[in-house]
Protein backbone atom coordinates (compact mmCIF):
# COMPACT_ATOMS: atom_id res chain seq x y z
CA UNK A 1 0.00 0.00 0.00
CA UNK A 2 1.19 3.09 -1.07
CA UNK A 3 0.12 6.72 0.95
CA UNK A 4 -0.90 9.89 -1.53
CA UNK A 5 0.67 12.85 0.13
CA UNK A 6 -2.98 14.09 0.45
CA UNK A 7 -3.42 11.22 2.58
CA UNK A 8 -0.85 11.36 4.49
CA UNK A 9 -1.25 14.71 5.34
CA UNK A 10 -5.03 13.82 6.62
CA UNK A 11 -3.44 10.95 8.67
CA UNK A 12 -0.84 13.32 10.16
CA UNK A 13 -3.85 16.35 11.32
CA UNK A 14 -6.14 13.31 12.73
CA UNK A 15 -3.08 11.64 14.51
CA UNK A 16 -2.13 15.03 15.81
CA UNK A 17 -5.48 16.11 17.16
CA UNK A 18 -6.01 12.90 18.74
CA UNK A 19 -2.57 13.02 20.51
CA UNK A 20 -2.94 16.51 21.91
CA UNK A 21 -6.30 15.69 22.57
CA UNK A 22 -5.52 12.99 24.85
CA UNK A 23 -2.25 14.39 26.27
CA UNK A 24 -4.49 17.61 27.25
CA UNK A 25 -7.74 15.47 27.99
CA UNK A 26 -5.78 14.04 31.36
CA UNK A 27 -5.72 17.16 33.09
CA UNK A 28 -9.82 16.41 33.45
CA UNK A 29 -8.52 13.81 36.21
CA UNK A 30 -7.74 16.91 38.52
CA UNK A 31 -11.49 18.44 38.12
CA UNK A 32 -12.34 17.61 41.08
CA UNK A 33 -9.79 19.94 42.57
CA UNK A 34 -9.34 22.93 39.87
CA UNK A 35 -11.83 25.66 39.04
CA UNK A 36 -14.10 24.61 35.35
CA UNK A 37 -12.68 27.68 33.81
CA UNK A 38 -9.04 26.63 34.39
CA UNK A 39 -9.42 22.76 33.15
CA UNK A 40 -11.26 23.84 30.27
CA UNK A 41 -8.74 26.86 29.28
CA UNK A 42 -5.88 24.17 29.83
CA UNK A 43 -7.25 21.64 27.69
CA UNK A 44 -7.90 24.27 24.57
CA UNK A 45 -4.90 26.25 25.48
CA UNK A 46 -2.77 23.21 25.86
CA UNK A 47 -4.23 21.30 22.43
CA UNK A 48 -3.44 24.77 20.58
CA UNK A 49 -0.02 25.27 22.01
CA UNK A 50 0.72 21.67 21.14
CA UNK A 51 -0.16 21.37 17.98
CA UNK A 52 0.83 24.74 16.69
CA UNK A 53 4.26 23.84 18.05
CA UNK A 54 4.72 20.40 16.36
CA UNK A 55 3.02 21.30 13.16
CA UNK A 56 5.95 23.90 13.13
CA UNK A 57 8.56 20.96 14.06
CA UNK A 58 7.17 19.11 11.57
CA UNK A 59 7.08 21.49 8.66
CA UNK A 60 11.00 22.20 9.41
CA UNK A 61 11.59 18.14 9.34
CA UNK A 62 9.42 17.38 6.52
CA UNK A 63 11.82 19.70 4.35
CA UNK A 64 14.68 18.88 6.16
CA UNK A 65 15.78 15.24 6.72
CA UNK A 66 15.20 12.28 4.86
CA UNK A 67 15.93 8.64 5.46
CA UNK A 68 18.20 8.18 2.41
CA UNK A 69 21.16 10.03 3.37
CA UNK A 70 20.92 9.67 7.44
CA UNK A 71 24.10 10.92 8.92
CA UNK A 72 25.62 12.94 11.79
CA UNK A 73 24.20 15.90 10.11
CA UNK A 74 20.72 15.12 10.18
CA UNK A 75 20.94 13.98 13.81
CA UNK A 76 22.42 17.10 14.62
CA UNK A 77 19.62 19.24 12.92
CA UNK A 78 16.73 16.63 15.04
CA UNK A 79 18.21 18.13 18.20
CA UNK A 80 18.36 21.58 17.43
CA UNK A 81 15.16 21.59 15.99
CA UNK A 82 13.90 19.64 19.56
CA UNK A 83 15.53 21.96 21.80
CA UNK A 84 13.94 24.95 19.67
CA UNK A 85 10.10 23.42 19.70
CA UNK A 86 10.88 22.90 23.14
CA UNK A 87 12.08 26.50 24.15
CA UNK A 88 8.88 27.67 22.44
CA UNK A 89 6.60 25.28 23.96
CA UNK A 90 7.46 26.42 27.18
CA UNK A 91 7.51 29.82 26.75
CA UNK A 92 3.98 29.45 25.32
CA UNK A 93 2.95 27.59 27.93
CA UNK A 94 4.43 30.29 30.35
CA UNK A 95 2.70 32.85 29.02
CA UNK A 96 -0.33 31.08 28.76
CA UNK A 97 -0.53 30.76 32.24
CA UNK A 98 0.64 34.45 32.71
CA UNK A 99 -2.54 35.71 30.49
CA UNK A 100 -4.93 33.43 32.69
CA UNK A 101 -4.00 34.50 36.00
CA UNK A 102 -4.02 38.74 34.67
CA UNK A 103 -7.24 38.08 32.32
CA UNK A 104 -8.87 35.15 33.91
CA UNK A 105 -11.35 34.45 36.46
CA UNK A 106 -10.33 34.13 40.31
CA UNK A 107 -8.30 31.17 40.72
CA UNK A 108 -8.47 28.22 43.40
CA UNK A 109 -6.48 27.44 45.79
CA UNK A 110 -5.38 23.99 44.10
CA UNK A 111 -5.26 26.73 39.98
CA UNK A 112 -2.67 28.61 41.78
CA UNK A 113 -0.81 26.00 43.09
CA UNK A 114 -0.20 24.04 39.56
CA UNK A 115 0.38 27.68 37.75
CA UNK A 116 3.10 28.35 40.76
CA UNK A 117 4.42 24.98 39.37
CA UNK A 118 4.93 26.78 35.64
CA UNK A 119 7.19 29.28 37.40
CA UNK A 120 9.40 26.46 37.98
CA UNK A 121 12.01 26.90 34.95
CA UNK A 122 13.42 23.24 35.41
CA UNK A 123 10.39 21.54 35.93
CA UNK A 124 8.89 23.44 32.55
CA UNK A 125 11.93 22.62 31.10
CA UNK A 126 11.77 19.00 31.09
CA UNK A 127 8.61 17.92 31.35
CA UNK A 128 8.33 20.05 27.63
CA UNK A 129 11.43 18.39 26.53
CA UNK A 130 9.61 15.03 27.17
CA UNK A 131 6.88 15.96 25.55
CA UNK A 132 8.64 17.54 22.41
CA UNK A 133 10.91 14.16 22.22
CA UNK A 134 8.32 11.43 22.50
CA UNK A 135 6.03 13.67 19.83
CA UNK A 136 9.41 13.88 18.07
CA UNK A 137 10.02 10.03 18.32
CA UNK A 138 6.60 8.91 16.96
CA UNK A 139 7.20 11.21 14.03
CA UNK A 140 10.00 9.88 13.08
CA UNK A 141 9.12 5.94 13.70
CA UNK A 142 5.96 6.23 11.43
CA UNK A 143 7.66 8.33 8.59
CA UNK A 144 10.38 5.36 8.83
CA UNK A 145 7.84 2.90 8.55
CA UNK A 146 6.07 4.49 5.50
CA UNK A 147 9.33 4.80 4.10
CA UNK A 148 10.17 1.49 4.07
CA UNK A 149 7.22 0.52 2.47
CA UNK A 150 7.37 2.65 -0.47
CA UNK A 151 11.26 1.39 -0.73
CA UNK A 152 9.96 -1.97 -0.82
CA UNK A 153 7.14 -1.17 -3.95
CA UNK A 154 9.91 0.50 -5.65
CA UNK A 155 12.38 -2.43 -5.57
CA UNK A 156 9.36 -4.61 -6.80
CA UNK A 157 8.55 -2.41 -9.77
CA UNK A 158 12.44 -1.98 -10.92
CA UNK A 159 12.39 -5.76 -10.80
CA UNK A 160 9.21 -5.89 -13.23
CA UNK A 161 10.83 -2.81 -15.67
CA UNK A 162 14.23 -5.05 -15.16
CA UNK A 163 12.49 -8.57 -16.64
CA UNK A 164 10.75 -6.34 -19.16
CA UNK A 165 14.04 -4.97 -20.62
CA UNK A 166 15.16 -8.55 -20.80
CA UNK A 167 12.18 -9.96 -22.56
CA UNK A 168 12.83 -6.82 -24.99
CA UNK A 169 15.88 -8.25 -25.73
CA UNK A 170 14.72 -12.12 -26.01
CA UNK A 171 12.13 -10.90 -28.39
CA UNK A 172 14.78 -9.82 -31.08
CA UNK A 173 15.66 -14.02 -31.06
CA UNK A 174 14.96 -16.61 -33.74
CA UNK A 175 11.62 -17.71 -32.16
CA UNK A 176 12.45 -21.25 -30.92
CA UNK A 177 9.61 -23.12 -32.25
CA UNK A 178 11.03 -22.07 -35.16
CA UNK A 179 14.10 -23.61 -34.91
CA UNK A 180 13.24 -27.23 -33.23
CA UNK A 181 10.39 -27.41 -36.09
CA UNK A 182 13.43 -26.63 -38.65
CA UNK A 183 16.14 -28.54 -37.23
CA UNK A 184 13.35 -31.44 -37.07
CA UNK A 185 12.76 -30.72 -41.05
CA UNK A 186 16.37 -30.64 -41.42
CA UNK A 187 16.16 -34.22 -39.96
CA UNK A 188 13.79 -35.64 -42.09
CA UNK A 189 14.96 -33.97 -45.11
CA UNK A 190 18.22 -35.64 -44.84
CA UNK A 191 16.01 -38.71 -46.08
CA UNK A 192 15.05 -37.65 -49.39
CA UNK A 193 17.64 -35.31 -50.19
CA UNK A 194 20.91 -34.54 -48.30
CA UNK A 195 22.48 -31.65 -50.18
CA UNK A 196 19.24 -29.72 -49.65
CA UNK A 197 19.23 -30.84 -46.15
CA UNK A 198 22.72 -29.07 -46.13
CA UNK A 199 21.82 -25.94 -47.50
CA UNK A 200 19.41 -25.67 -45.17
CA UNK A 201 21.73 -25.96 -41.99
CA UNK A 202 23.48 -23.35 -42.95
CA UNK A 203 20.94 -21.21 -43.88
CA UNK A 204 19.37 -22.10 -40.16
CA UNK A 205 23.24 -21.38 -38.85
CA UNK A 206 23.33 -17.75 -40.59
CA UNK A 207 20.23 -17.10 -39.08
CA UNK A 208 21.30 -17.54 -35.76
CA UNK A 209 24.59 -15.93 -36.13
CA UNK A 210 22.48 -12.79 -37.54
CA UNK A 211 20.19 -13.04 -34.52
CA UNK A 212 23.54 -13.24 -32.08
CA UNK A 213 25.27 -10.58 -33.59
CA UNK A 214 22.79 -8.00 -34.65
CA UNK A 215 20.64 -8.06 -31.90
CA UNK A 216 22.15 -4.87 -30.28
CA UNK A 217 23.45 -2.72 -33.15
CA UNK A 218 20.32 -0.52 -34.44
CA UNK A 219 20.79 0.09 -38.14
CA UNK A 220 21.74 -2.28 -40.42
CA UNK A 221 20.98 -1.76 -44.62
CA UNK A 222 18.22 -3.20 -45.94
CA UNK A 223 19.65 -5.44 -48.14
CA UNK A 224 21.68 -7.66 -45.36
CA UNK A 225 18.04 -7.55 -43.64
CA UNK A 226 16.60 -9.10 -47.01
CA UNK A 227 19.34 -11.80 -46.60
CA UNK A 228 18.29 -13.19 -42.97
CA UNK A 229 14.49 -12.84 -44.81
CA UNK A 230 15.54 -15.22 -47.60
CA UNK A 231 17.00 -17.77 -45.05
CA UNK A 232 13.59 -17.74 -43.15
CA UNK A 233 11.56 -18.52 -46.34
CA UNK A 234 13.40 -21.37 -46.91
CA UNK A 235 13.70 -22.80 -43.81
CA UNK A 236 9.72 -22.23 -43.58
CA UNK A 237 9.26 -23.36 -46.98
CA UNK A 238 10.68 -27.16 -45.81
CA UNK A 239 7.86 -26.85 -42.81
CA UNK A 240 5.07 -25.35 -45.41
CA UNK A 241 5.90 -26.80 -48.60
CA UNK A 242 3.54 -25.58 -51.37
CA UNK A 243 1.32 -23.99 -48.93
CA UNK A 244 3.84 -21.16 -49.32
CA UNK A 245 4.82 -18.79 -52.26
CA UNK A 246 6.70 -16.09 -51.60
CA UNK A 247 7.08 -12.83 -53.79
CA UNK A 248 8.72 -9.88 -53.46
CA UNK A 249 9.35 -6.47 -54.59
CA UNK A 250 11.94 -4.75 -53.81
CA UNK A 251 13.05 -1.13 -54.79
CA UNK A 252 16.75 -1.39 -55.90
CA UNK A 253 16.88 2.47 -54.13
CA UNK A 254 15.81 0.98 -50.99
CA UNK A 255 18.81 -1.55 -50.36
CA UNK A 256 21.53 0.34 -49.05
CA UNK A 257 19.03 2.27 -46.84
CA UNK A 258 19.90 1.14 -43.23
CA UNK A 259 16.75 0.13 -40.94
CA UNK A 260 16.55 -1.47 -37.62
CA UNK A 261 17.38 -4.79 -37.78
CA UNK A 262 15.15 -7.91 -36.80
CA UNK A 263 12.08 -5.61 -37.89
CA UNK A 264 11.15 -6.91 -41.61
CA UNK A 265 12.30 -10.73 -40.12
CA UNK A 266 9.50 -10.03 -37.81
CA UNK A 267 6.71 -9.04 -39.78
CA UNK A 268 7.56 -11.92 -42.14
CA UNK A 269 7.56 -14.12 -39.18
CA UNK A 270 4.08 -12.94 -38.11
CA UNK A 271 2.88 -13.66 -41.37
CA UNK A 272 4.10 -17.00 -41.32
CA UNK A 273 3.22 -17.90 -38.02
CA UNK A 274 -0.47 -16.05 -37.86
CA UNK A 275 -1.51 -16.37 -41.45
CA UNK A 276 0.05 -19.29 -43.30
CA UNK A 277 0.49 -21.72 -40.64
CA UNK A 278 -3.45 -21.38 -39.77
CA UNK A 279 -4.19 -22.06 -43.72
CA UNK A 280 -4.67 -25.65 -44.55
CA UNK A 281 -4.71 -24.49 -48.18
CA UNK A 282 -1.54 -22.32 -47.37
CA UNK A 283 -0.98 -18.43 -48.76
CA UNK A 284 1.38 -15.93 -50.11
CA UNK A 285 3.54 -13.48 -48.31
CA UNK A 286 4.33 -10.37 -50.39
CA UNK A 287 7.43 -8.12 -49.29
CA UNK A 288 7.63 -5.11 -50.95
CA UNK A 289 9.67 -1.65 -49.94
CA UNK A 290 9.97 1.28 -52.04
CA UNK A 291 12.14 4.52 -51.26
CA UNK A 292 10.63 7.73 -51.78
CA UNK A 293 12.00 11.58 -51.35
CA UNK A 294 10.71 11.40 -47.60
CA UNK A 295 10.40 8.09 -46.58
CA UNK A 296 10.91 4.30 -46.73
CA UNK A 297 8.18 1.83 -46.90
CA UNK A 298 7.85 -1.38 -46.17
CA UNK A 299 4.98 -3.55 -46.38
CA UNK A 300 4.57 -7.08 -46.05
CA UNK A 301 0.91 -9.17 -46.86
CA UNK A 302 -0.37 -12.01 -46.27
CA UNK A 303 -2.84 -14.23 -47.50
CA UNK A 304 -5.34 -14.59 -43.80
CA UNK A 305 -7.66 -12.69 -41.78
CA UNK A 306 -6.47 -10.09 -38.89
CA UNK A 307 -8.07 -11.79 -35.74
CA UNK A 308 -5.63 -10.56 -32.81
CA UNK A 309 -6.17 -13.28 -30.51
CA UNK A 310 -6.62 -12.38 -26.89
CA UNK A 311 -3.88 -15.30 -25.70
CA UNK A 312 -1.17 -14.12 -28.21
CA UNK A 313 0.92 -11.91 -26.44
CA UNK A 314 1.34 -9.59 -29.29
CA UNK A 315 5.11 -9.34 -28.48
CA UNK A 316 6.55 -9.01 -32.13
CA UNK A 317 4.00 -6.13 -32.86
CA UNK A 318 4.70 -4.44 -29.38
CA UNK A 319 8.63 -4.82 -29.99
CA UNK A 320 8.25 -3.44 -33.38
CA UNK A 321 6.33 -0.91 -32.30
CA UNK A 322 8.44 0.16 -29.35
CA UNK A 323 11.95 0.08 -31.08
CA UNK A 324 10.64 2.35 -34.25
CA UNK A 325 9.59 4.57 -31.22
CA UNK A 326 13.06 5.15 -29.56
CA UNK A 327 14.51 5.22 -32.80
CA UNK A 328 12.35 8.03 -34.62
CA UNK A 329 10.09 9.11 -32.46
CA UNK A 330 6.97 9.92 -33.79
CA UNK A 331 8.03 10.33 -37.14
CA UNK A 332 7.68 6.48 -38.07
CA UNK A 333 4.90 4.79 -38.49
CA UNK A 334 3.36 1.28 -37.97
CA UNK A 335 0.02 -0.02 -39.15
CA UNK A 336 -1.48 -3.55 -39.29
CA UNK A 337 -5.08 -4.07 -41.26
CA UNK A 338 -7.19 -6.44 -43.15
CA UNK A 339 -7.97 -5.63 -46.72
CA UNK A 340 -9.49 -8.19 -49.62
CA UNK A 341 -8.49 -11.59 -47.62
CA UNK A 342 -5.23 -10.38 -46.92
CA UNK A 343 -3.13 -9.00 -43.86
CA UNK A 344 -1.43 -6.00 -44.75
CA UNK A 345 1.51 -4.61 -42.43
CA UNK A 346 2.91 -1.25 -43.46
CA UNK A 347 6.28 0.07 -41.67
CA UNK A 348 7.31 3.74 -42.60
CA UNK A 349 10.74 5.21 -41.53
CA UNK A 350 11.53 8.63 -42.10
CA UNK A 351 14.79 9.36 -44.32
CA UNK A 352 17.18 11.67 -42.91
CA UNK B 1 0.83 -59.57 -28.60
CA UNK B 2 -0.80 -58.58 -31.74
CA UNK B 3 0.75 -55.19 -33.09
CA UNK B 4 0.16 -51.74 -32.15
CA UNK B 5 -2.16 -49.62 -34.35
CA UNK B 6 -1.00 -46.21 -35.00
CA UNK B 7 -1.96 -43.22 -37.46
CA UNK B 8 0.12 -39.96 -37.14
CA UNK B 9 -1.64 -36.49 -37.42
CA UNK B 10 0.95 -33.85 -38.16
CA UNK B 11 1.28 -30.81 -41.11
CA UNK B 12 4.72 -31.12 -41.91
CA UNK B 13 5.65 -34.04 -44.53
CA UNK B 14 9.00 -34.13 -43.68
CA UNK B 15 8.09 -34.50 -39.80
CA UNK B 16 5.70 -37.21 -40.57
CA UNK B 17 8.39 -39.16 -42.89
CA UNK B 18 11.05 -38.36 -39.66
CA UNK B 19 8.47 -40.28 -37.42
CA UNK B 20 7.57 -43.18 -39.74
CA UNK B 21 11.43 -43.51 -39.81
CA UNK B 22 11.44 -43.79 -36.20
CA UNK B 23 8.65 -46.34 -36.29
CA UNK B 24 10.24 -48.53 -38.33
CA UNK B 25 12.93 -49.57 -35.76
CA UNK B 26 9.67 -50.95 -33.55
CA UNK B 27 8.25 -53.76 -35.78
CA UNK B 28 5.45 -54.13 -33.41
CA UNK B 29 4.24 -50.52 -34.30
CA UNK B 30 1.84 -50.98 -37.55
CA UNK B 31 1.25 -47.34 -39.08
CA UNK B 32 -2.32 -47.46 -40.06
CA UNK B 33 -2.25 -43.63 -41.80
CA UNK B 34 -1.56 -40.70 -41.86
CA UNK B 35 -3.04 -37.33 -41.95
CA UNK B 36 -2.06 -33.28 -42.06
CA UNK B 37 -4.63 -31.55 -40.51
CA UNK B 38 -7.03 -32.17 -37.62
CA UNK B 39 -10.29 -33.24 -39.87
CA UNK B 40 -8.32 -35.66 -42.03
CA UNK B 41 -7.28 -36.87 -39.02
CA UNK B 42 -10.69 -37.13 -37.11
CA UNK B 43 -12.27 -39.27 -40.67
CA UNK B 44 -9.15 -41.20 -40.72
CA UNK B 45 -9.12 -42.35 -36.29
CA UNK B 46 -12.82 -42.63 -36.99
CA UNK B 47 -12.52 -45.27 -40.08
CA UNK B 48 -9.20 -47.49 -38.71
CA UNK B 49 -9.61 -47.15 -34.87
CA UNK B 50 -6.01 -47.20 -34.31
CA UNK B 51 -4.45 -47.91 -30.81
CA UNK B 52 -2.07 -44.95 -30.94
CA UNK B 53 -1.57 -41.80 -31.70
CA UNK B 54 1.16 -39.56 -32.59
CA UNK B 55 -0.40 -36.05 -32.54
CA UNK B 56 1.14 -32.58 -33.04
CA UNK B 57 -0.17 -29.81 -31.26
CA UNK B 58 0.60 -27.24 -33.34
CA UNK B 59 -1.38 -27.33 -37.33
CA UNK B 60 -3.19 -25.13 -39.23
CA UNK B 61 -7.52 -24.02 -38.62
CA UNK B 62 -7.89 -26.61 -35.66
CA UNK B 63 -4.93 -27.76 -32.87
CA UNK B 64 -4.09 -31.31 -31.62
CA UNK B 65 -6.55 -30.54 -28.46
CA UNK B 66 -9.26 -29.93 -30.91
CA UNK B 67 -9.09 -33.38 -32.52
CA UNK B 68 -9.36 -34.77 -28.78
CA UNK B 69 -11.95 -32.89 -28.13
CA UNK B 70 -13.94 -33.89 -31.39
CA UNK B 71 -13.17 -37.94 -30.52
CA UNK B 72 -15.18 -40.06 -28.43
CA UNK B 73 -12.60 -42.21 -27.38
CA UNK B 74 -9.10 -41.09 -27.44
CA UNK B 75 -6.72 -43.55 -28.52
CA UNK B 76 -3.25 -43.22 -26.62
CA UNK B 77 -1.65 -39.97 -27.50
CA UNK B 78 1.90 -39.71 -27.90
CA UNK B 79 2.30 -35.13 -28.51
CA UNK B 80 5.00 -34.63 -30.57
CA UNK B 81 5.91 -30.81 -30.46
CA UNK B 82 8.72 -28.06 -30.88
CA UNK B 83 8.39 -26.01 -28.26
CA UNK B 84 5.09 -26.01 -26.07
CA UNK B 85 5.86 -26.50 -23.09
CA UNK B 86 2.65 -24.50 -22.55
CA UNK B 87 0.25 -26.59 -23.77
CA UNK B 88 2.01 -29.59 -22.44
CA UNK B 89 1.51 -27.94 -19.18
CA UNK B 90 -2.12 -27.32 -19.32
CA UNK B 91 -2.73 -30.98 -18.76
CA UNK B 92 -4.34 -31.30 -15.59
CA UNK B 93 -4.69 -34.89 -14.89
CA UNK B 94 -3.22 -38.23 -16.60
CA UNK B 95 -0.46 -36.25 -18.41
CA UNK B 96 0.04 -37.17 -21.50
CA UNK B 97 3.73 -38.74 -23.00
CA UNK B 98 4.97 -36.19 -25.45
CA UNK B 99 8.46 -36.08 -27.22
CA UNK B 100 10.05 -32.88 -28.23
CA UNK B 101 11.08 -32.71 -31.77
CA UNK B 102 13.48 -33.62 -33.33
CA UNK B 103 12.81 -36.40 -31.30
CA UNK B 104 15.66 -38.66 -29.28
CA UNK B 105 15.46 -42.58 -30.60
CA UNK B 106 16.09 -43.72 -26.59
CA UNK B 107 13.11 -41.77 -25.66
CA UNK B 108 11.12 -42.82 -28.50
CA UNK B 109 11.58 -46.17 -27.52
CA UNK B 110 10.37 -45.43 -23.71
CA UNK B 111 7.79 -43.53 -24.27
CA UNK B 112 6.36 -46.80 -26.72
CA UNK B 113 7.25 -49.16 -23.92
CA UNK B 114 4.98 -47.16 -21.75
CA UNK B 115 2.30 -47.92 -24.64
CA UNK B 116 3.41 -51.31 -24.86
CA UNK B 117 2.18 -51.53 -20.97
CA UNK B 118 -1.03 -49.58 -21.27
CA UNK B 119 -1.78 -51.57 -23.80
CA UNK B 120 -1.43 -54.79 -21.98
CA UNK B 121 -3.41 -53.69 -18.97
CA UNK B 122 -6.34 -52.80 -21.21
CA UNK B 123 -6.52 -56.19 -22.87
CA UNK B 124 -6.13 -58.62 -19.97
CA UNK B 125 -9.18 -56.33 -18.28
CA UNK B 126 -11.60 -56.51 -21.20
CA UNK B 127 -11.75 -56.85 -24.86
CA UNK B 128 -13.35 -53.55 -26.66
CA UNK B 129 -16.11 -54.73 -28.37
CA UNK B 130 -18.76 -52.27 -31.02
CA UNK B 131 -18.92 -48.68 -30.48
CA UNK B 132 -19.57 -48.93 -26.68
CA UNK B 133 -16.67 -47.70 -24.30
CA UNK B 134 -15.26 -49.56 -21.58
CA UNK B 135 -14.12 -49.05 -18.20
CA UNK B 136 -10.11 -48.36 -19.78
CA UNK B 137 -11.09 -46.51 -22.92
CA UNK B 138 -10.12 -43.05 -22.26
CA UNK B 139 -12.10 -39.46 -22.95
CA UNK B 140 -10.47 -36.12 -23.57
CA UNK B 141 -12.30 -33.24 -21.45
CA UNK B 142 -10.97 -29.43 -21.77
CA UNK B 143 -12.98 -26.88 -19.67
CA UNK B 144 -11.40 -23.49 -20.15
CA UNK B 145 -7.59 -23.56 -19.76
CA UNK B 146 -7.39 -27.30 -18.29
CA UNK B 147 -6.96 -30.74 -20.11
CA UNK B 148 -7.76 -33.73 -18.70
CA UNK B 149 -7.50 -37.58 -20.08
CA UNK B 150 -9.84 -39.61 -17.85
CA UNK B 151 -10.45 -43.40 -17.62
CA UNK B 152 -13.97 -44.34 -17.98
CA UNK B 153 -13.28 -46.47 -14.85
CA UNK B 154 -12.10 -43.64 -13.26
CA UNK B 155 -15.46 -41.75 -13.29
CA UNK B 156 -17.83 -41.76 -10.20
CA UNK B 157 -20.74 -39.96 -11.29
CA UNK B 158 -22.14 -37.85 -14.10
CA UNK B 159 -24.63 -34.77 -13.56
CA UNK B 160 -26.34 -32.72 -15.67
CA UNK B 161 -25.42 -29.19 -15.47
CA UNK B 162 -27.82 -27.25 -18.66
CA UNK B 163 -26.80 -28.91 -21.49
CA UNK B 164 -23.80 -29.88 -20.44
CA UNK B 165 -22.14 -32.44 -17.89
CA UNK B 166 -20.09 -32.26 -14.75
CA UNK B 167 -18.21 -35.36 -14.66
CA UNK B 168 -16.57 -36.23 -11.15
CA UNK B 169 -13.65 -38.22 -10.51
CA UNK B 170 -10.90 -38.09 -8.15
CA UNK B 171 -11.67 -34.60 -6.82
CA UNK B 172 -12.04 -33.27 -10.18
CA UNK B 173 -15.14 -31.68 -11.75
CA UNK B 174 -14.58 -30.29 -14.94
CA UNK B 175 -17.68 -29.60 -17.44
CA UNK B 176 -17.75 -31.95 -20.64
CA UNK B 177 -19.49 -30.54 -23.33
CA UNK B 178 -21.62 -33.12 -24.18
CA UNK B 179 -25.30 -34.00 -23.00
CA UNK B 180 -25.82 -36.77 -20.19
CA UNK B 181 -28.20 -38.33 -22.76
CA UNK B 182 -25.16 -38.52 -25.23
CA UNK B 183 -22.93 -40.18 -22.49
CA UNK B 184 -25.08 -42.19 -21.47
CA UNK B 185 -25.29 -43.83 -24.97
CA UNK B 186 -21.92 -44.61 -25.10
CA UNK B 187 -21.13 -46.10 -21.65
CA UNK B 188 -20.43 -49.46 -20.53
CA UNK B 189 -23.81 -51.19 -18.76
CA UNK B 190 -22.24 -53.23 -16.15
CA UNK B 191 -20.59 -50.10 -14.03
CA UNK B 192 -22.59 -47.68 -15.02
CA UNK B 193 -26.45 -46.43 -13.79
CA UNK B 194 -29.08 -44.34 -14.48
CA UNK B 195 -29.84 -42.96 -11.34
CA UNK B 196 -32.24 -40.33 -12.07
CA UNK B 197 -32.52 -38.04 -14.70
CA UNK B 198 -30.27 -35.47 -13.54
CA UNK B 199 -27.46 -38.53 -12.53
CA UNK B 200 -25.76 -41.03 -14.06
CA UNK B 201 -23.45 -42.90 -11.17
CA UNK B 202 -20.57 -45.69 -11.29
CA UNK B 203 -21.62 -48.24 -8.95
CA UNK B 204 -18.26 -49.39 -8.41
CA UNK B 205 -18.00 -45.78 -5.99
CA UNK B 206 -21.31 -46.91 -4.44
CA UNK B 207 -20.03 -46.57 -0.63
CA UNK B 208 -23.61 -47.33 1.18
CA UNK B 209 -27.42 -47.72 0.24
CA UNK B 210 -30.31 -47.30 2.52
CA UNK B 211 -33.90 -47.22 1.60
CA UNK B 212 -35.29 -43.68 1.03
CA UNK B 213 -39.30 -42.49 0.97
CA UNK B 214 -41.87 -43.77 -1.46
CA UNK B 215 -39.72 -46.87 -2.36
CA UNK B 216 -36.74 -44.70 -3.54
CA UNK B 217 -33.36 -45.65 -2.27
CA UNK B 218 -30.86 -43.27 -1.53
CA UNK B 219 -26.87 -43.37 -1.95
CA UNK B 220 -23.81 -42.58 -0.84
CA UNK B 221 -20.97 -42.43 -3.13
CA UNK B 222 -17.21 -42.59 -1.16
CA UNK B 223 -16.30 -39.03 -2.20
CA UNK B 224 -19.26 -38.88 0.07
CA UNK B 225 -21.92 -37.08 -2.53
CA UNK B 226 -25.17 -38.36 -1.62
CA UNK B 227 -27.84 -39.53 -5.12
CA UNK B 228 -31.18 -40.24 -4.37
CA UNK B 229 -32.19 -43.19 -7.23
CA UNK B 230 -35.94 -42.42 -8.61
CA UNK B 231 -38.83 -44.63 -7.72
CA UNK B 232 -39.14 -46.36 -11.03
CA UNK B 233 -35.22 -46.48 -11.40
CA UNK B 234 -35.06 -47.94 -7.76
CA UNK B 235 -36.92 -51.04 -8.91
CA UNK B 236 -34.09 -51.56 -11.58
CA UNK B 237 -31.40 -51.05 -9.62
CA UNK B 238 -32.68 -53.45 -6.70
CA UNK B 239 -32.61 -56.05 -9.49
CA UNK B 240 -29.56 -55.22 -11.48
CA UNK B 241 -27.84 -55.29 -7.91
CA UNK B 242 -30.01 -58.17 -6.73
CA UNK B 243 -30.85 -56.60 -3.65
Amino acid sequence: MQLSDKRRNLIFWVLQFLGWGFLNLSSLLLLKQMSIEFVLFSIVMGTFIGILSTSLLRYYLKRNIFFDKFGLKELVKISVSVIITTAFYALLNFLSGILYVKYGPELTEFDLKILKSYDNFWLLAINSLIVIFVWVACYLAIKLLLKLNTDRIERLELNTTLKQAQLNTLKGQINPHFMFNSLNNIRGLMLEDVERSRDMLTKLSEMLRYSLTKNDVNAIALEEELEMVENYIDLSKIQFEDRLTFVKEIDPGSLNIPIPPMIIQLLIENAAKHGISNLKQGGVITLRTSAEEQELTIQVRNTGKLHLDEHSTQLGLKNIRQRLRLLYGELAKFTLREEGGEVIADIKIPLA
Amino acid sequence: MSNIKAVIVEDSRLARNELKELIKKHEDIELLGEAENVDKGFELIKEVSPDLLFLDINMPEKDGFELLEMLDEVPITVFTTAFDEYAIKSFEYNALDYLLKPINAKRFALALEKVRSTLEQKETSEINTSKVLSNSSQIFIKDGEKCWLVRIGEISLFEIVGNYTRVFFNSEKPLLYKSLNQIEEKLPTDSFFRANRQQIINVNYIASVVPWFNGKLKLTLQNGTEVEISRRQSYIFKDKMSL
